[in-house]
């Protein structure tokens, strides 16, 4: 397995497992301010604010991943902060996942740059 | 790795100025949105705390009572009666001498009624009471479940339940019970006031707020880290 497809691979858990905790917690956040009282203090559930934070420190992780992923592609910095952003956006990190994949699988194959 | 020279070179194109004034704009920016969660935690928690520490009138607390309303300094406005009284048997005084307890029920200007602990006698001894509305001010409890089994002695109540003593007084009683602090009428020979048993416990910490603020901190020194890989690779790739 060369670097390129072991950071894909971190790019994709990451990407996953902090989709999905963004999901959750997104659709949770705004049941509870449409439904519920979220919008006053400590009416929010315990577990909420659990998942806000993992979010954030998960996000940190896919951070890493993907800018492992942005250097070994030599991505511009554009196409990195978007590849950045997409970790904050419920759902996006799904779509990142999915171009970058279908991104490395139709490039040419080529050594990654040498450290 | 590099050399100095070569990245110092390659820090000193457009590309890599542009690179830079972002990153000083971005770690400002994350500075300071840490900054704000850190002071938001701070006022959340100075807010929770002074709603926490002041006093309320027992007409606002809800009924039945929540967890956070234990411990909470209430005020009320009512009478005693001395016939719904009870000695509550085997309690200390504030300075731990064995005796009873005095409850008593306490009607508020509302109608409703609720247990009242005015204070400690030793065993048996007689004590004075006034009837006359009186303005009170004391700690709520939760009811007490512990010797729920052991029934009365002797005419002596064991726990002090509202649920029991509602039976026992046949009145409709609030949740829980209030252990007196003060009273603004002065009676001699009144009951000794007690501590009471829960007394306000700090407020829950504001994780999210906290966290947040390290973790936006946390961000800025990991774009640090980005713009001098960044800088390292670019050197790499130039030589």
């Amino acid at each position: 397995m060369n670097k390129i497809s072991t950071a894909l691979l971190a790019f994709r858990i990451m990407a996953w497992v902090t989709g999905v905790v963004l999901a959750v917690a997104s659709v949770w956040a705004l049941y509870g301010y449409v439904l519920l009282n979220y919008g006053t203090e400590g009416g929010k559930p315990f577990l909420y604010s659990i998942l806000w934070i993992a979010h954030g420190w998960l996000y940190f992780a896919y951070l890493i991943a993907a800018v492992n992923l942005a250097f070994l592609l030599r991505f511009p910095i554009f196409k990195t902060l978007a590849l950045l952003l997409a970790g904050t956006i419920p759902f996006a990190s799904f779509y990142a996942d999915f171009v970058m994949h279908r991104y490395v699988g139709s490039r040419p194959v080529k050594q990654a740059p040498t450290r | 790795m590099p050399r100095g020279s070569e990245l110092w070179s390659r820090a000193h194109t457009l590309t890599s100025i542009l690179a830079l004034l972002s990153l000083i704009a971005v770690c400002v920016l994350f500075f300071f949105l840490g900054k704000w969660q850190w002071d938001r935690t701070q006022d959340i928690l100075d807010a929770k705390r002074a709603a926490s520490t002041a006093a309320v009138s027992m007409t606002d607390v809800f009924q039945p009572m929540k967890s956070e309303d234990y411990g909470r300094t209430v005020t009320a406005f009512g009478a005693f009666s001395s016939l719904d009284q009870v000695r509550v048997a085997s309690r200390l005084s504030s300075e731990s001498v064995a005796g009873e307890w005095i409850v008593s029920s306490f009607t508020l200007d509302t109608g409703r009624s609720v247990a009242v602990v005015r204070g400690w006698v030793p065993e048996g001894a007689v004590f004075a009471t006034s009837e006359q509305q009186v303005n009170i001010k004391g700690v709520l409890q939760p009811s007490e479940s512990f010797y729920d089994s052991a029934g009365d002695q002797k005419g002596k109540v064991v726990v002090i339940d509202s649920r029991q003593l509602s039976e026992l007084w046949n009145a409709d009683l609030l949740d829980g019970f209030i252990v007196m602090q003060d009273q603004e009428l002065v009676i001699a020979n009144a009951p000794e006031l007690v501590p009471p048993t829960i007394a306000t416990g700090d407020v829950a910490f504001p994780l999210q707020n906290f966290f947040y603020a390290i973790q936006w901190w946390i961000f800025a020194l990991f774009a640090v880290a980005v713009y001098v890989r960044w800088l390292i690779l670019g050197s790499k790739l130039r030589t």
